[in-house]
């Protein structure tokens, strides 16, 4: 059977996006609660549609925040996954997140990532700690929720650190006679260590501790700098982080160079799975012949370099798609729809490459909050559920 | 010697401009709506870029994407891809994909930048990929090979510029990171045909800048040392200043504002530099960013541009 799970975040529902901003909810607003409520079958949702008709203030937040946690659990249940989590609703977004949260950071303003989203862009100006947990009250949150096996999505420390500006680190290695590039490296590494050991370690620790068993390490960076030493400061920082806990760990990676990361993944530790985007390099048409799945070509290299642990292949397209509309996937305005028999042969694809299906689970090839509307998103979830049914067949 | 100063790519967005481009997304704001928000906030810009002197004026690019997706949109025979990383940056641009021969489609071209906003009396100039990049980084299913791309390519930038530069007089900045980058620097067999392409496209245009970053331009200087028209611009966070010697002679435009650091340059932080420059003969020069300032947030990227008044004064003194 191949598992079914999400990979991390959706989009906040408008409620909660208003509620968060600290603004009354509007006649929609409430329309949006009623109507996901009804059709997830939220118990007691009246209770948030009583909730949002009262005035705006901090106790009325942290309550809504509880719900929206409720609404993306069930959301993602419904849809018929197997590993599930909150949709990263509480979270601005995934690094701001967290380097909201360290000591010695400073926020300077926004920059683009990719096309119309952006992220703030933080500068290290001092030593760093954690001066507050980071996914802790979410976690106990749906924990407290879910039906289905939790899996939490943390921002690895190599990511944090790529994003980050730095000052701190730089300044401190600056001779005249250096090597640019070698103080670069050299303050990155120490950037990633303590990142790792002051930050993500205390925060691992006190997730466990609190029951989770699942913990994915998202990092986008990885393979930006496809040098040997950056992978190797990778692989490092992998380990590092999940060193001596007794949880499974995943990584989780998308627009990464996977000739090169593939090299490297037999070196990672503790990692029980590698959730890996494909979906976006690859044809919309159908098949399970190499030529028909160019997006999955690749996946064959981490075989032939000695990766044995588990996969989460990535299935559906999560950017906006422009192109002309396919019989397998058609499109609802930029989102496509992949049918379950896309899903279908991309799972045999990989079955075959891989060879034991019970080492591949399904997923989006990120997170969803792409998407702006859930209704669409739950189609393109649905379909890829029915997909791994039907892959179960042949 | 006259040392000149200007953009060099895609500038930052404001954060009034952010908050428009998300608002279009939401369906909350029209498409003429977030475009007066373009246009106003690239008036911003020029007004900078004039206020700070330089030598030429661009338009910031702000509508821009990514380096290469407005112009591959205005051409046939490509369309845009699946995205992929940017080099080694957290920007991501989606990848050409080839599919039969290249032309430029209808009157796109008139899109691409708001060549109505730069001022009359100044001299300006645009940003395009070249050739060689828009070749590397393309899906080629229908050329075959690069020294067939290349060439395609090269004939849609020259129609471009010269169709550009008919209704006023502007200069080029051909974008060439892949001639620098390790993993996608030009063969031997390649060389002589890049060159040869952007010399013709250099030949029409008044002003043209193959600006290479994201790598050591010393690891190319046979390639470099043949262009005769265009200037070449080199990035100084990847390039030691002494391998500029072999430019003795050139027309060259210093990378020097580091689009990737927080920190402005200040002609005293820059002073080491300045020293080895002047002992070089170059026969022009210019500064400029080292690549896109979109990396950094805009009011750092804005006083980095005021910076550049500051430099050229510096060296000129």
């Amino acid at each position: 059977m191949y598992a079914t799970q999400e990979i991390g975040s959706l989009p906040k529902p408008r409620w909660y996006v208003r509620s968060r901003r600290g603004l009354p909810a509007t006649y929609e607003d409430v329309d949006e609660a009623r109507y996901w409520g009804v059709k997830l079958g939220i118990e007691d949702h009246g209770e948030l549609i009583r909730l949002l008709r009262k005035p705006a203030g901090s106790q009325r937040r942290e309550k809504v925040e509880r719900w929206a946690i409720t609404y993306a659990i069930r959301f993602l249940e419904s849809a018929g996954l197997d590993r599930v989590y909150t949709g990263e609703v509480s979270r601005v977004e995934m690094y701001e997140h967290v380097a909201g949260k360290i000591g010695g950071f400073k926020q300077l303003g926004r920059v683009q990532s990719i096309d119309n989203r952006y992220y703030k862009v933080f500068v290290v100006e001092d030593s760093i700690s954690r001066v507050a947990p980071i996914y802790i009250q979410e976690f106990k949150i749906a924990k407290e929720v879910a039906r289905k096996e939790l899996k939490v999505p943390i921002a690895g420390p190599y990511t944090l650190a790529d994003w980050t500006l730095d000052l701190y680190y730089t300044s401190r290695l600056q001779q005249p006679s250096m090597n640019l590039s070698k103080v670069g490296l050299e303050a990155r590494r120490n950037l990633v260590e303590d990142i790792t050991r002051k930050v993500l370690r205390p925060e691992v620790r006190a997730l466990i501790e609190s029951g989770a068993t699942w913990i994915q390490v998202d990092e986008p960076a990885v393979t930006a700098h496809p040098n040997n030493e950056d992978m190797k400061l990778f692989v490092e920082s992998f380990n590092m982080l999940t060193k001596g806990f007794s949880a499974k760990f995943s990584l989780h990676n998308c627009q990464g160079r996977y000739d090169v990361l593939s090299k490297y993944v037999a070196e990672l530790k503790n990692c029980h799975q590698l959730a890996l985007e494909f979906a976006n390099r690859d044809s919309l048409s159908l098949g399970t012949e190499d030529e028909d799945r160019p997006g999955y070509r690749e996946l064959k290299l981490f075989e032939q370099n000695g990766f044995n642990g588990n996969y989460g292949i990535g299935v559906l397209h999560v950017l906006d798609y422009v192109g002309p509309p396919q019989e397998n996937a058609p499109c609802e305005g930029e989102t496509l729809i992949e049918s379950p028999e896309l899903v279908r042969d991309r799972l045999i694809y990989a079955t075959k490459v891989i060879g034991d299906p019970s080492r591949i689970s399904a997923n989006p090839d990120c997170g969803l909050r792409t998407r702006r509307n859930w209704a669409t998103i739950m189609k393109k979830l649905a379909n890829m559920v029915k997909g791994a049914r039907q892959a179960e067949l042949l | 010697m006259r040392t000149l100063a200007f953009l060099s790519g895609i500038h930052s967005r404001s954060e009034e401009l952010i908050d428009s481009t998300k608002a279009f997304d939401r369906a909350g704001i029209s498409d003429s709506r977030l475009e007066m928000c373009y246009r106003e906030d690239t008036r911003k810009l020029i007004g900078l870029e004039v206020e700070a002197e330089l030598d030429f004026i661009c338009d910031g690019m702000l509508r821009w994407h990514d380096p290469l997706r407005p112009f591959i949109r205005s051409l046939e025979g490509v369309v845009p891809g699946p995205y992929y990383r940017w080099f080694e940056t957290n920007t991501f641009f989606r990848k050409p994909i080839v599919k039969g021969e290249l032309s430029i489609a209808g009157n796109s071209l008139e899109q691409l930048f708001f060549l109505d906003l730069l001022p009359s009396d100044k001299d300006s100039l645009v940003v395009l990929p070249g050739p060689y990049t828009l070749s590397r980084l393309s899906e080629d299913e229908y050329y075959g090979d690069v020294l067939s791309l290349v060439p395609a390519y090269a004939k849609t930038l020259d129609y471009t510029v010269r169709r550009l530069s008919s209704a006023r007089k502007l200069g080029v900045v051909l974008s060439e990171p892949c001639l620098v980058y390790d993993g996608t620097r030009p063969d031997k067999k390649a060389l002589s045909v890049i060159v040869e392409e952007i010399e013709k496209i250099a030949s029409n245009s008044s002003f043209c800048l193959v600006h290479t970053y994201f790598g050591d331009a010393s690891k190319i200087l046979n390639l470099l040392d043949s262009f005769s028209k265009p200037w070449i611009g080199v990035d100084l966070t990847e390039t030691y200043v002494e391998a500029l010697n072999a430019f003795h002679g050139k027309k060259v435009a210093l990378g020097i504002l580091d689009s990737l650091s927080p920190i402005v340059e200040t002609p005293s932080s820059l002073k080491r530099l300045f020293d080895k420059v002047k002992k070089i003969d170059f026969a022009s020069i210019a500064f400029c960013p080292n690549t896109d300032l979109r990396y950094l947030p805009r009011e750092i990227s804005d006083n980095k541009i005021r910076s550049l008044k500051l430099l050229k004064k510096m060296m000129e003194d």
